[in-house]
């Protein structure tokens, strides 16, 4: 998404039309990005308030070397990592770990080739991953981070994000065979 | 992010791509009222940095109208004209040894009690406490600049033009003013009589006045 040069000296001078008309062209993909990281909406758009207004008040010090939505990205990113930091909500302890043990049932069935799944449902089976497994799959597989930038980023080790990506993928795998075995199903009796 | 090429086995790729290719251009409509929040919160932290762009048109009219209303206020209490005895300043005439008068105004506060000896329009001659004699303008429209203040003494309109002057800054406390142009003069019945000073005409001479050439001005503050 390219932005329109005035819309960005506009909001370089601080004034609240180009804010809006930046906020306007953003907002959607934003939340999007924030809802990957918060349980619930709610949570979501306050992670969205909280970074439109470090872009507000960072943009000047956008040096136009990479894309702005790159920029803006990595400002809503922090943020929310920040946030989820700040709550001390990542819990990467053994006790999690074990609950959701229970819950994985490995399977050999590569999932995601029996055909397109809907945004919202893959949102939805990201969303009801424990924060954990959440944060470290979200921050490899969507923003490309590596183990070491994780581990740095969640002041975890390096083997902890690769655990808790593994057990992600787990979840997920087991998740979307529901999902296509539901589908399938309802396909038979339609 | 990741300047580094992470290993991925293909089993998981392939689930990496779906959810990757999926979210990636998905986009969630926001709340309506969340721009306002993000203004609002803007807006208070441009008026911590005295940063006033973006203040609504509507402020800056309430802030007009404030403005206005309140210079309005303020006039009212300025009064009109209409003066009470306690609003008047005296101005004391005192006689030197060396056969000059002293006209000063003193901020004493007179008490409606005290008896008038001569009047006119703007200016009273009444009987103090403390000194034998004070003349007395209003005080609150009194305004003298030292430019007008010498101007006027010399056309003999002092005390007049202590009332009359409006357009420059206000005294609180009027100057003292060693003038040798104000020469009371003692009668048998106590009234004064000024040589120069035109408003008050109805005090009769007795004494023959001496026309004065010079006039000094103490600009000192008496309070």
């Amino acid at each position: 998404m390219i932005i329109d040069e005035s819309i960005l000296e506009g909001c370089i001078a601080g004034k609240r039309e180009a804010q809006y008309e930046l906020y306007k062209k953003f907002a959607s993909s934003m939340l999007a990005l924030c809802f990957r990281y918060a349980r619930n909406r709610v949570e979501a758009e306050d992670l969205l308030q909280e970074g439109f207004l470090k872009v507000f008040q960072k943009i000047s010090s956008f040096r136009r070397e990479g894309s702005f939505e790159g920029w803006m990205k990595r400002i809503m990113i922090n943020n929310a990592l920040n946030e989820i930091k700040k709550n001390r909500r990542i819990p990467f302890l053994e006790d999690i770990e074990v609950i959701n043990e229970t819950q994985i049932v490995d399977t050999d069935e590569p999932a995601g080739i029996l055909g397109p799944v809907p945004a919202d449902v893959l949102l939805e089976m990201i969303r009801l991953l424990p924060e954990g497994y959440r944060i470290v799959f979200t921050l490899y597989v969507m923003e490309d981070y590596s183990h070491k930038e994780i581990a740095n980023e969640l002041n975890i080790s390096e083997n902890t994000s690769k655990t808790q990506l593994l057990k992600a993928r787990r979840v997920l795998k087991n998740k979307l065979n529901e999902y296509y075995t539901i589908k399938k199903h309802n396909f038979i009796n339609e | 992010m990741s300047e580094e090429r992470k290993p991925q086995a293909d089993a998981d790729s392939g689930l990496d791509n779906l959810f990757r290719n999926t979210l990636n251009s998905h986009q969630i409509e926001p709340s309506r009222g969340l721009w306002k929040g993000i203004s609002r919160k803007m807006l208070w932290a441009e008026l911590a940095h005295f940063n006033f762009i973006n203040l609504p048109k509507a402020f800056w009219i309430g802030a007009a109208g404030a403005v206005l209303v309140g210079m309005i206020f303020l006039m009212n209490q300025i009064p009109e004209g209409k003066t009470t005895e306690n609003d008047y300043a005296p101005i004391v005439l005192k006689k030197s040894p060396d056969g000059k008068t002293t006209v000063s105004v003193q901020q004493t506060h007179l008490h409606s009690g005290s008896p008038v000896l001569a009047s006119n329009n703007s200016t009273r001659i009444i009987k103090t406490n403390k000194t034998d004699y004070a003349a007395i303008t209003p005080s609150r429209t009194a305004s003298l600049t030292p430019s007008n203040i010498e101007k006027q003494s010399r056309e003999g309109h002092l005390l007049n033009s202590q009332v009359r002057n409006t357009n420059s800054y206000k005294l609180k406390y009027l100057p003292v003013l060693n003038s040798t142009n104000l020469f009371p003069s003692e009668a048998e019945d106590t009234l004064l009589r000024f040589t120069n000073l035109n408003g008050i005409t109805n005090i009769p001479l007795k004494t023959k006045v001496e026309i004065p050439k010079f006039y000094t001005l103490n600009m000192g503050i008496s309070p």
